[in-house]
């Protein structure tokens, strides 16, 4: 059985405790914690065909995503014209960060009411920093603009020469027209809502945090990257505490995206229904199933400290590893060496040993090549008894939001001692332990890992304390 | 967008500024965009974008920053070619 507790020398025990005392989400699942976790326990994905219009510029392999769930909320922290100034991903992480904050007891003291802005009266602004994983940042803020700086001039001119037509043969121009949507207006606030540290500046600018406020654009690890380098800032005093995470809107009008991964194979396709199609682990998986999009916050804290205002603690963030393939930008090191030392470097980070690892949310994306380095990795170090699920086998891939959310996941499983199951698994490609339904794991330590394009690994350990 | 209202465009204009200046209720034709309502270069950028949204006209931002009072605000749109 697991232990609590660090290692006599383990860096853990030599330096200060980082707890995550709040957590607030938006997926697909969800937009909220409890929702989110309700359904995954409940083994839910969320699948359906692509946008119709997609198709018009593209013949697709994959014809699936996951999208979202209508997900804007009324917030004090996007006032109602900001919702134009600001991108997906930015509201997104603020949605899930106000949840967060509430979650941990942290409350909003308002400063400029036009500017929306506030502050956080329990923390030091000085000590609190932000650590924001995306993969594309404001993709879909670019690309509209772009679209209107294309297609604005030339639509018009194709409307002048359709409208001197005869009606009979307006009909083509028309459908030219409607396959070139663009805004009718140029956003001017394109490079704010694009650049791809605007979600993590939003959040500093929303709450007044004057610590780091970093971003990391490690494609698939964005997510895990921030929460670990987030813990070791914490560990060594550089802050008191943390707003931390990864956001990720993924969607456009153009399918410009999608079609990015689509054409180089990364998604599930084939021929079985759509709710099947996403099959991490399984013998007949064929790809990762790709998501509108989604966010997770987490609030990390010093320990003492949390304790000391009495706030909830959700976990322990133990240990944190992190290594670069240095193979190929998209392809996986086949020898998963660098994952492994990822591994062995986050346990030796927390002070534990792989036995006393008692869950895995592995990276599990479903591609034919990733899943099988995985497998090899967790069954070498692991052994065949850990249990392993892939939040992505509900999720989908939410890219730079993934490793939040799936760290989100793990933090949960050891808060209600409860692992969600891993979908779609008919017929595994290794033997090891996994979940095939949600499972009652009262463990005391679990680790979630993230694998990017560019072959950065990212490894993070969570105790329940 | 054809002849514009003017009754009409005060009230969309003034629901606009509402919402770019995160006020409460409209403000009155008379006020003042900067002494009054605190406008910023920053909500001007803001106004313009949706000014044109809004309206389909083509909004200069030298006008609009020489512009002081809603009632000002509503001539230019009046004035601005579709």
């Amino acid at each position: 059985m697991t232990r609590p507790g660090p290692r006599r020398g383990s860096p853990r025990a030599r330096g200060r405790r980082v707890v995550v005392t709040g957590l607030g989400v938006v997926s697909s699942l969800g937009s909220d914690r409890r929702s989110f976790w309700r359904a995954c326990l409940a083994g839910e994905s969320v699948v359906e065909p692509v946008p119709e219009a997609w198709h018009r510029y593209a013949s697709l392999r994959s014809r699936v995503w996951s999208p979202l769930r209508p997900w804007e909320r009324d917030t004090p922290l996007v006032s109602r014209a900001e919702g134009r100034r600001l991108d997906a991903t930015s509201r997104m992480a603020l949605l899930a960060a106000e949840e967060a904050l509430a979650a941990a007891g942290l409350a909003l003291e308002p400063v400029d009411r036009k500017r929306a802005t506030f502050r956080l009266p329990q923390l030091a602004p000085e000590g609190c920093g932000v650590f924001l994983g995306t993969g594309v940042g404001g993709i879909g803020s670019l690309l509209e603009g772009a679209a209107h700086t294309m297609l604005h001039d030339a639509k018009g001119r194709i409307a002048q020469v359709r409208d001197a037509l005869r009606d009979g043969h307006r009909q083509a121009l028309d459908e030219v027209l409607a396959a070139l949507p663009a805004p009718p207006v140029f956003n001017p606030f394109a490079v704010a809502m694009t650049m791809p540290n605007a979600a993590a500046a939003n959040l500093a600018i929303k709450l007044g945090l004057h610590g780091p406020c970093r971003t990391f654009a490690c494609a698939c690890a964005s997510g895990t990257v921030a929460i670990g380098q987030a813990f070791r800032a914490v560990r060594r005093g550089e802050c008191e505490a943390a707003v931390a995470g990864g956001s990720e809107h993924l969607s456009d009008p153009y399918g410009a995206v999608f079609r990015g991964f689509d054409a180089v194979g990364a998604l599930a396709q084939g021929p079985l229904p759509p709710e099947r199609v996403n099959r991490p682990f399984d013998r007949s998986r064929s790809g990762f199933l790709f998501a509108e999009g989604g966010a997770a916050i987490l609030v990390l804290e010093e320990l003492a400290a949390a304790r000391a205002r009495r706030a909830p603690i959700l976990a322990e963030v133990v240990g944190y590893g992190e290594t670069c393939d240095a193979h190929d930008v998209m392809a996986m090191d086949p020898s998963g060496r660098q994952i492994r030392r990822a591994l062995e470097d986050c346990l030796a980070d927390a002070g534990l040993a792989p036995a006393d690892v008692g869950y895995v949310n592995a990276h599990g994306t479903g591609t034919p090549r990733n899943d099988p380095v995985e497998c090899a990795v967790l069954g070498e170090i692991f052994g065949p008894e850990v249990p392993v699920s892939s939040t992505k086998s509900l999720l989908g891939h939410t890219l730079g939001a993934s490793g939040a959310l799936e760290a989100a996941a793990t933090a949960l499983t050891l808060h209600h001692g409860r692992a969600h199951p891993n979908r779609n698994l008919d017929d595994p490609i290794a033997d090891l332990a996994f979940l095939r339904q949600a499972t009652a794991l009262p463990v005391h330590h679990a680790v979630t890992q993230s694998f990017a394009f560019g072959g950065q690994n990212a490894v993070l350990a969570l105790a329940r304390l | 967008m054809g002849e514009l209202d003017r009754v009409e465009v005060t009230e969309r204009v003034q629901r606009i500024l509402a919402d770019v200046l995160n006020l409460d209720q409209p403000p009155a034709p008379s006020a003042r965009l900067v002494d009054d309502l605190g406008a910023e270069s920053i909500d001007v950028l803001s106004l313009i974008f949706e000014l044109e949204e809004a309206f389909g006209r083509s909004v200069s931002d030298e006008r609009i920053a020489a512009i002081a009072t809603v009632d000002d605000l509503v001539d230019e749109v009046l004035r601005a070619a579709p």
